[in-house]
């Protein structure tokens, strides 16, 4: 072993060095966060899910019933049997209806939850910040491409659903029977018939809307992925979160705390199965859809500027 | 002409509740150094190198990286600095080359021919288009140095290089931190508790303990702040008498016919005078040139925990 200890290397001159690099803009980062998120496993395992849940919905709708339903129906008040108007265009509804109950949110939760936490606990995201990108960037790469995703996943589910209903269920008559509250609104309406091109209209609404009211969720996922180390921590508080406020918002005796629950605001989107579109109603939801993210996200903001990267 | 500063901290702090991580370090890093920073685990190396990448925000003090202050310059300051902090961590659903492409487009994009130059520097051709995830250990550090790398760095940190790696990896990467440094001209700034590396590689070191700085300069001045001196004279035993009545003499003892004899270095002059009057013929006097072991040893040992009470006792010298 030399204990003489090496000679400094000479000073480089700076003229030899290529000039100085920018980090990565907002775009560049939320194209290599998108190729990022494209090649994890999560990503395809969303897209199997969804997938699975359609054929389990679907095979429920075709053994399903619906005589005895139209029955009680009719008798309650019903104008007409809607039994002929079980169709693709039903099917769709109804399953995406239910996919937003659960699923989606659920991996809303699971991608927007591991954005920060996830890198953090894989040790990506120390090697991240040591190169010249700037935080808030990085913040806005991150829910921006989570938000690709889960737009990608919703269109994915519409069309995939549309796709086995059409075939197995066939189209029956042409329409789609619009559900949600307007039985119990207007009993000898029902049903109300949505003609089909309408419906695929609303259908292609719904996808954008739908979309949108998961933006409360999707910011709260991520406020949390910036404040805790590991991503199931992140996911599951996010997770439990959006439950605990759906579940206060259906009990009756917790009336008076609805309008301070974020999920009052996020079904919005449901109204594009009603008979018309409350575009007032649907937009002052959306309004504090977007006052909830905003929030959200502001807070994340400040909690990932401020973050000391341990891990 | 006083040499270029990359990296300068000042009165550096963190606190995390009632555990002070670091406290009050002030380093220099000169261009053209490789920069050893010691300490045993636990000591505040890793937070500090955090601090001063700007993963972590100081509870006081000041980070100067290539004469930008951190954190607020990080972007420009970041342009031309390689750093590994900890274990390199790469996404290991992609190849090596595609994790590499990936960093390096966050850092304003390369060439594919830089590309392929870093990864020929750390040796990691031909393996680049397999995924990190199968990498080895070692295998995963040169990635990170080739990542490290690709901006063309003007210093480059690497925080403990060499954990984990076997013997061979071991020499390979001092052989590549010294190729980095004289071939090309890259300041480096490691980070070790692996005391013959630092030995073998560093020209200055720091030395920190309990987040507390004990030391900072050359390794050479750090070896021979010695106050013992090996005294070769005849006769021995008359030269032993005369060293031992002489004042300040802490201690003798003979190794191998030879005196050893602990002195402060500015009385060495006196004590030949004094030997030579008595009539011994002295052939030589010469310091006893301490391993880094023992002097970091000395400093951070349990004897130093107690002086770290009494910093005057602690000799921190700057360079």
């Amino acid at each position: 072993m030399s204990d003489t200890p090496p000679a400094p290397a000479p000073a480089a001159p700076a003229s030899e060095r290529a000039p100085v690099p920018r980090g990565a803009g907002l775009f560049r980062l939320l194209e290599l966060e998108t190729i990022k998120l494209a090649r994890r496993r999560t990503f395809w395992a969303g897209f199997g899910l969804l997938g699975v849940f359609a054929v389990l919905v679907l095979v429920g709708f075709h053994y399903a019933e619906f005589g005895g339903l139209a029955r009680t129906l009719r008798r309650m008040g019903a104008s007409a049997d809607f039994k002929p108007y079980v169709n693709g265009l039903l099917y769709t509804g109804w399953a995406t209806w239910l996919g937003y109950y659960l699923l989606i949110p659920l991996y809303v939760s699971v991608v927007f939850g591991f954005q920060i936490a996830g890198e953090a606990r894989e040790g990506t995201l120390r090697t991240m910040l040591v190169r010249p990108v700037w935080r808030g960037q990085v913040l806005a790469a991150k829910f921006l491409s989570g938000y690709l995703y889960v737009l990608v996943l919703v269109v994915f589910f519409y069309l995939f659903c549309l796709a086995l209903g059409y075939p197995f269920l066939g189209s029956g008559k042409p329409g789609l029977v619009a559900f949600g509250k307007t039985f119990f609104n207007d009993p000898s309406h029902f049903p109300w018939i949505i003609p089909e091109a309408k419906a695929i209209q609303r259908m292609a609404l719904g996808c954008i809307l739908g979309s949108l009211a998961l933006a409360p969720l999707a910011s709260l996922a991520l406020l949390l992925s910036t404040l805790v180390e590991t991503p199931v921590a992140a996911i599951i508080t996010a997770f439990s979160a959006y439950m605990m406020s759906t579940l206060l918002g259906e009990v009756e005796f917790f009336v008076k705390l609805r309008p301070y629950l974020f999920t009052t605001y996020t079904t919005f989107w449901k109204g594009v199965f009603y008979p018309e579109l409350d575009w007032r109603e649907m937009g002052r939801s959306a309004g504090y859809c977007g006052l909830y993210t905003a929030a959200f996200l502001a807070a994340a903001w400040a909690a990932f500027r401020w973050r000391d990267v341990r891990g | 002409m006083a040499a270029e500063l990359v990296l300068r901290t000042e009165k550096l702090a963190k606190r995390y509740g009632r555990i002070q991580a670091v406290d009050g370090v002030s380093l220099e890093v000169q261009r053209g150094d490789i920069f050893g920073f010691l300490g045993p685990n636990g000591a505040g190396k890793t937070t500090t190198i955090r601090m001063i990448v700007g993963l972590i925000r100081p509870t006081a003090g000041r980070v100067e990286l290539l004469g930008r202050p951190m954190p607020a310059a990080r972007r420009t300051a970041l342009a031309r600095v390689g750093a590994i902090v900890e274990t390199p961590a790469f996404y290991g659903f992609l190849s090596g080359r595609a994790n590499l492409e990936l960093f390096a487009a966050m850092s304003g994009g390369a060439p594919r021919a830089r590309v392929d130059r870093v990864l020929e520097v750390v040796g990691l051709q031909g393996r680049d288009r397999d995924l990190a995830g199968t990498y080895s250990y070692g295998m995963r550090q040169r990635l990170g140095i080739a990542q490290a790398l690709l901006p063309d760095p003007v210093l480059i940190l690497l925080d403990e290089p060499s954990l984990g790696l076997d013997p061979r990896g071991m020499k390979e990467m001092r052989d590549l931190i010294l190729d980095l440094n004289r071939v090309h001209g890259i300041t480096v700034c490691l980070s070790s508790h692996l005391l013959a590396e630092v030995q073998q590689v560093c020209n200055r070191i720091a030395i920190l303990d309990h987040g507390k700085l004990l030391y900072q300069g050359e390794v050479g001045r750090l070896l021979s702040r010695t106050e013992s001196f090996r005294v070769r004279a005849e006769p021995a035993e008359q030269a032993r008498h005369a060293v031992a009545g002489f004042p300040d003499v802490a201690g003798v003892r003979g190794e191998n016919g030879v005196l050893v004899v602990d002195l402060p270095a500015d009385r060495v002059p006196e004590l030949n005078a004094r030997l030579v009057a008595g009539g011994v013929r002295v052939f030589e006097i010469s310091p006893v040139q301490a391993s880094l072991e023992e002097v970091f040893l000395q400093l951070t040992g349990p004897a130093a925990a107690d002086a770290s009470a009494h910093p005057s006792s602690l000799k921190t010298c700057a360079s």
